[in-house]
């Protein structure tokens, strides 16, 4: 167990900065996931954590103990990759077994150990077969579990789950949780996908274009954005951003961006201090029991997320209402929460 | 008269039976979604409707004549595929304007055909670039702009948008489906995503080892599946399905007890969407009621998914608004007995009330 200490961390590659200045505290024990877009910086990070990529500038430090120069088999880091990785001619028993047998782990405690792995991952049917034979599914388990057996004291994950059917992802979430909770890892999980992130952490640090944006519980980054990217990249759909100039609220400021969910909005008569504007349906989608109207209001895009049982219609002309405590407000030109 | 007809195809390879005697009528001007898991043979009946495979047995019709035999050539089909095959050489303009050439059309009308593709897909801008130089979504949209400066009777896409990030695949669905509208075109779009599948199609058809096991429009499926699979993969999160035993009312299994329709008997499944499961404060009589302790809690912002243990079993329900449940604590939650969906012990059929 151990907690990780980012101070200025930042990686510079030719001409680019893949890593700005990144301050971060990741508590012992915690479960804490990277997010953002392809290309934020959020792989760098991590490959500079485990030491596989040296910052250019700043620091790292385990437990209050500087591991920047230090080399990535002495971290005591477990890493798992997108692309598993695994030992294919090698049976499940001696890839799970791999990391305990070079180093030297006596046989009654290796066997017993991915005994209880192999059961874990619902593995053990398949304990004594080729690992080519496996599925996607199953491969990505034995990837998780060859590196979760030897219990580093960090466990690092780059989008361990991206190669895997939406099914099989959401189980896979939470076999991830309980993981941890057995485990008792500090866990650091690289993802693009903002529901993943929401799911399994206990903070998500959200990261675009090599900076830092926001570090945070997902209920805060949810309720609390602290920019319209935060705002825009967490939810989906995303959330709407207008500007007052065109909606007019009261109690903002006249060229502030007002924010709010679409699963905030509603279709009906407005109360005393709701925000309302009438709109025009123009598109309606049917996802999972919910129905997401496309709305047109003065030429903007708004979005409404609906139960099922609403009908709405192409066409139709709305009054789209908003309560104000779920209205967000940033500045219209640093995009910052006001 | 329907547009495109499958009438009993059924096609093999070797032993396996890729498509298992598949009847489905396609309507002109159809949104048209094929969802199924991989190698189900969504792709396979794609194959065969272009006409570069052909049926062991059955018929397919386009426009009411039968084409079963005739080379894809034949066909006027346009086709987008999930590796788009854009020429690396080529600028986007000649990518798209390459279909017409070939068929020696001429320059001018060629040139007016991309002016308005180009303004309905939001590409106007980037036509002089190669395919290299190109995001995701901007090659994306030059290959569909390519199928469609063709005037075919209809356009096949198969996963078209699975190789872009969640984001953009949110805004492609939506651009998608109001292109179809806009020129008003059929579709036949496969794809392994359901939300993708649901949010797209007029109606959809879910496919299962060969076999259209469901063909309806997307909300429909969701609130009235024919099968306990057809539940199962349509829908996040993922669907309850708790196995027991009806008895007078009762439905018993290792999860408790809970109310079951009167004339139900012997083994039999329960499948319960997370979504239609609400923290109960009253429960009304014929509700179905589970109470049991919380043992984990997913926050997902406009709701959270906590997981319940009930008996042997656990449960997912999602819940909404301020959470004032916690891991540990108990809870107890409650659906509607219209939500709830009964199927037999193997989960083929569908058991529905009486009268």
């Amino acid at each position: 167990m151990a907690s990780i200490t980012l101070k200025r961390l930042t990686k510079r590659f030719a001409n680019q900065t893949a890593v700005a200045e990144m301050d971060m505290e990741i508590e012992n024990g915690k479960f804490v996931a990277i997010l953002g877009p392809s290309g934020c910086g959020k792989t760098t990070t991590m490959n500079m954590i485990a030491g596989l990529e040296s910052p250019t500038a700043g620091t790292i430090s385990f437990n209050g103990k500087d591991v920047t120069a230090m080399p990535a088999t002495q971290r005591g880091v477990g890493f798992v990759f997108q692309n598993y990785a695994i030992f294919t001619h090698m049976t499940v028993d001696q890839n799970l077994g791999f990391g305990l047998d070079v180093r030297n782990v006596p046989k009654p405690e290796r066997d017993k150990k991915v005994t209880d792995m192999a059961a874990f991952m619902a593995l053990e049917h398949r304990l004594y077969q080729k690992a080519s034979g496996l599925s996607v599914n199953e491969l990505q388990k034995l990837a998780i579990g060859r590196s979760a057996i030897v219990e580093p004291s960090i466990f690092l994950l780059d989008e361990p789950l991206s190669n895997l059917d939406a099914a099989f992802r959401e189980r896979m979430r939470s076999e991830l949780r309980l993981l941890q909770r057995r485990l008792k890892q500090t866990m650091v999980y690289v993802t693009h996908d903002q529901i993943e992130a929401m799911g399994l952490a206990d903070k998500i640090a959200v990261m675009n274009l090599g900076v830092l944006q926001q570090y945070a519980s997902p209920q805060d980054l949810y309720a609390n954005p602290a920019n319209t990217f935060v705002a825009k990249f967490i939810g989906a759909p995303s959330m709407n951003i207008i500007s007052n100039e065109i909606i007019c609220a009261s109690g903002f400021g006249a060229k502030d961006l007002i924010g709010f969910r679409p699963e905030n909005v509603f279709f009906g008569k407005p109360g005393v201090g709701d925000i309302s504007f009438e709109a025009q349906v123009t598109f309606v989608e049917a996802v999972s029991g919910r129905k997401i109207v496309h709305l047109d209001f003065k030429g903007e895009e708004v979005l409404a997320v609906l139960g099922r049982h609403v009908s709405t219609t192409v066409g139709q002309k709305v009054t789209a209402v908003v309560s104000r405590t779920d209205c967000r407000s940033f500045d219209s030109t640093t995009g910052k929460a006001l | 008269m329907s547009h495109i007809v499958f009438d009993k195809v059924t096609k093999r390879y070797g032993k396996t039976l890729a498509l298992d005697c598949v009847s489905v009528e396609i309507a002109e001007r159809e949104f048209f979604g094929i969802f199924g898991p991989p190698s189900c043979g969504k792709s396979t009946f794609m194959r065969l409707l272009l006409g570069l495979e052909q049926p062991d047995a059955g018929r397919i019709l386009i426009s009411g004549k039968d084409v079963t035999g005739e080379a894809p050539m034949a066909r006027n089909l346009s086709m987008v595929f999930q590796n788009l095959a854009l020429f690396p050489h080529m600028t986007a303009r000649d990518n798209i304007a390459f279909p017409l050439r070939e068929r020696k059309v001429a320059e001018n009308e060629i040139e007016q055909k991309i002016k308005k593709l180009g303004e309905t897909l939001n590409i106007s801008h980037i036509l002089h670039k190669p395919p290299g130089s190109l995001s995701g979504g901007e090659r994306q949209r030059v290959a569909i702009a390519r199928a469609l400066i063709r005037d075919a009777k209809a356009y096949l896409m198969d996963e078209p948008i699975a190789a872009l990030d969640a984001r953009l695949r949110e805004g492609m669905r939506v651009e998608l489906k109001r292109l179809q509208r806009e020129v008003g075109h059929t579709f036949v779009y496969v794809t392994h995503d359901h939300e993708e599948a649901s949010a797209v199609s007029d109606r959809l058809a879910i496919m299962r080892q060969g076999a259209l096991v469901q063909i309806d429009k997307p909300e429909l499926i969701y609130d009235n599946p024919a099968n306990l699979y057809v539940s199962e993969v349509i829908g996040a999160p993922r669907i309850n399905v708790l196995k027991g035993i009806f008895n007078k009312g009762k439905f018993t299994g290792s999860f408790g007890s809970v109310t079951a329709p009167e004339d139900f008997s012997g083994d039999g499944t329960l499948g319960l969407r997370p979504d239609f499961l609400a923290q109960a404060d009253k429960a009304m009589v014929d509700d179905v009621v589970f109470t049991g302790t919380v043992t984990e809690l997913e926050p997902l912002g406009a709701y959270a998914i906590a997981t319940v243990k009930t008996g042997e079993n656990f449960i997912r329900a999602v819940l909404r608004g301020v959470v004032t449940a916690r891991i540990g604590g108990t809870i107890t939650v409650s659906a509607t007995a219209s939500d709830a969906f009964w199927f037999d012990a193997s989960g083929e059929q569908r058991l529905r009330k009486a009268g």
